[in-house]
């Protein structure tokens, strides 16, 4: 027997058939090491969807916020431009006017006041234009040299007029520093530019004529502050009683006669005012109303992430697993829906959405039971099953002294339910803020037509098995729907919408153990064409 | 299901699959962790994340030559990067000795004796037997895979049949212990 051989073929041989089944516990080692990864994978996704909502919701914000103020100043800028227009309307006037008057300026004061009554009949002229602007800067600028000069002519005849001149050079003086903000400005535009050329001239003009003062007022309308007006207005009563203080007895008369109809200009310049803020407003609104009457209707396509759970504890399943623990899945609704504008405020609005909706009931223990154990085992009581020998039960509901240990470490998975509706949500929209950006509240309710139930087994380690469909849940049932929209302006006719509703769901199913109150939260979000 | 069904519901990570497989090689798998480790924890410990790359990279399986070969050199490997990170390959450092062949008596030696003196080897000494005697790599081959020259995987090789002989022969002269 004893016989020399190679010692590496003496192993070889004697291993070449060996097999040790290793241990139950290694397998176990592994399964919860796949599992343990297939955890982690499925809690991302879920993670990332909530961090994706939340930072589309940042980003909506900063966005919004970036462009909402840039978009302000736009609208200050065309506020501007009509002034600008106006005013370089009026410039070309002015320049005459300045030229004129600086001529007669030369001659003699008194004739101050046929050039206001030019100027006012001028400027009236000026309110009443709206448009046709020169934005020639050369122009403007040569108005300004020209109105240099005449301030330098200007001062000899201040002169003359100490008291008065007290109350141009004030004027000037504010003007001036006006002027100076305005051109501290960093804007560089032409059309900025030339208005605050604009308003250098008529401060200047303004020297040359305290009724250029109230031209002044009258250009002040178009800009419809109406604290400066008001404040010009009191500059306006403030430099007649100082002028009718300080005229000297020798020009009494004169002076008396200026004052009479600088007064009945004041008036007129009121009155003035007044029309131009009213016509004005009556602009505004008659630009504004017809553009929101024609735009009434708007369709808009959405898509949310949906995240469905119940308020209370029960389950639509079976009685044993009203204590298990719940997970609601966080699944996808898209859909299309139409509104109706009845007002500024209120929209009708009504869509139609496919919604799925789906949620884990965990600890359930499945085994498949041999089919001659008869049917002492109860079925699920709300389930019709596709595959009527596996048997569940919850996990909370059997102790670990009855049950075989091998329940607990290996076949203990969940149910997974899912819902598939047809949703037809009829709402309403209340407009609270509706700028740039918009805050709008939701309500109203959806009809949902059953569209998909299905019912899986969903053993620990993620291994999916289809169950059957549930019995109880009805073919058509509704919600109560409340949300807050938040919608953003990127066009006239074309808006973005941000919508997180929560739909409470009513009569979904008709037989729940425990207190089993669905409901779902989504993230509507989508575009809406106005047209 | 036929073996390519098994691989491919493994590879869509179906648990059911999973276990099967599992059953299907673990036995074999198991007795070369054995040969290539310490002990037996070692050895379950070596089972386990060598199981766990298989699946893990099963996805990389192409049909390629046999599933069960694959399985056998992730196994191989996973015992081989255990001592590599450990670092023991170093730690050894010998005169070499010559490539000698080794005889001895073949008698009814348990399996059980036989792999508990593969166990006792060395480290270095049991990668190298078993990957030379056992499981057919040229010297070339483990000299690459342990970062070694041709000589030292010759030498450790020698060395090792000589270890074992030793014990085979006490191990004849007691059989009292034969209860290994």
């Amino acid at each position: 027997m004893s016989e020399k051989k190679n010692i590496d073929k003496l192993f070889k041989e004697q291993l070449k058939d060996f097999e040790v089944a290793p241990n139950d516990a290694v397998w176990e080692n592994i399964e919860r090491e796949l599992h343990k990864d297939k955890r982690k994978r499925r809690v991302i996704p879920i993670w990332w969807k909530i961090a994706g909502v939340a930072a589309a919701l940042l980003l909506l914000f900063t966005v919004g916020q970036k462009l909402f103020s840039p978009n302000d100043s736009a609208i200050e800028q065309e506020v501007v431009d009509t002034n600008k227009s106006s005013n370089d309307t009026s410039n070309d006037t002015n320049d005459t006017g300045n030229t004129k008057s600086s001529d007669l300026n030369t001659s003699k004061d008194l004739d101050d006041t046929p050039i206001v009554d030019n100027h006012n009949s001028k400027n009236d002229d000026h309110s009443s234009i709206t448009d046709n602007s020169n934005n020639d800067l050369t122009n403007s600028e040569d108005s300004n040299n020209k109105t240099t000069v005449v301030s330098s002519k200007e001062k000899k005849k201040t002169s003359s007029f100490k008291d008065k001149s007290l109350i141009k050079n004030k004027s000037l003086k504010e003007h001036a520093v006006a002027n100076k903000n305005n051109n501290q400005l960093p804007q560089k535009n032409k059309t900025k530019t030339a208005t605050t050329v604009n308003t250098n001239k008529e401060a200047v003009a303004n020297t040359s004529n305290d009724s250029k003062l109230n031209k002044d007022n009258d250009l002040n309308p178009v800009n419809k502050e109406k604290s400066e007006i008001d404040k010009l207005i009191n500059d306006i009563k403030k430099s007649k009683e100082t002028q009718v203080t300080s005229s000297t007895p020798d020009k009494e008369n004169a002076a008396l006669a200026i004052d009479t109809s600088k007064s009945k200009d004041a008036i007129k310049k009121e009155n003035d005012i007044e029309t131009a803020i009213a016509e004005a407003e009556k602009n505004k609104d008659e630009t504004e109303e017809p553009e929101e009457l024609l735009k009434r209707w708007s369709v808009a396509p959405n898509v949310a992430p949906v995240y469905f759970n119940t308020l209370g504890k029960g389950s639509p399943i079976d009685d044993q697993f009203i204590n298990n623990t719940k997970e609601g899945d966080v699944n996808v609704s898209y859909g299309v829906k139409g509104s109706y504008a009845i007002n500024k405020k209120l929209k009708i609005r009504a869509g139609i959405n496919k919604v799925d909706l789906g949620y884990t009931t965990n600890n359930v223990v499945a085994f498949t039971r041999p089919t001659s154990s008869g049917n002492n085992t109860r079925q699920l009581q709300n389930i019709k099953l596709h595959d009527s020998t596996t048997t569940f039960i919850s996990a909370n509901s059997i102790s670990y002294t009855t049950g075989p240990e091998i329940l607990f470490t290996k076949e203990q998975g969940s149910i997974d339910q899912q819902l598939g509706f047809i949703e037809v949500p009829i709402e309403v929209e209340y407009s609270l803020i509706d700028k740039k950006i918009g805050l709008n509240l939701i309500g109203g309710f959806s009809t949902l037509f059953l569209s998909n139930n299905e019912i899986y087994s969903v053993q620990n380690n993620g291994d999916r098995a289809f169950l059957g469909e549930a019995t109880n849940i009805n073919d058509m049932s509704y919600s109560a729907n409340f949300g807050i929209g938040v919608n953003y302006n990127i066009s006239k006719q074309l808006r973005f919408n941000l919508e997180p509703t929560f739909k409470y769901q009513i009569n979904t199913f008709n037989d729940t153990s425990g207190d089993f109150q669905p409901f779902f939260i989504g993230v509507y979000t989508g575009l809406s064409f106005k047209f | 299901m036929s073996l390519e069904q098994l691989i491919e519901r493994c590879k869509k990570n179906d648990a059911q699959a999973q276990s099967q497989l599992y059953k299907l090689y673990a036995s074999k798998l198991f007795s070369i962790c054995l040969k290539y480790s310490r002990n037996y924890a070692e050895a379950e410990d070596n089972l386990q994340d060598a199981y766990i790359t298989v699946f893990k990279k099963i996805d990389q399986f192409k049909n390629k030559g046999s599933l069960e070969g694959w399985m056998k050199r992730i196994t191989i490997n996973t015992a081989l990067q255990r001592y590599r990170s450990a670092g023991v390959f170093d730690i050894i450092n010998e005169d070499r000795i010559e490539d000698v062949s080794v005889d001895v008596d073949d008698d009814d030696i348990s399996i059980d004796f036989l792999l508990n003196i593969i166990q006792e080897l060395p480290d270095r000494y049991r990668l190298v037997f078993n990957l030379y005697a056992l499981d057919d790599y040229s010297h070339k081959e483990i000299a690459n895979m342990l970062d070694i020259s041709t000589g030292t995987s010759k030498s450790n090789l020698a060395r090792a049949r000589l270890i074992l002989k030793d014990k085979i022969e006490q191990y004849k002269a007691k059989p009292n212990s034969q209860s290994l």
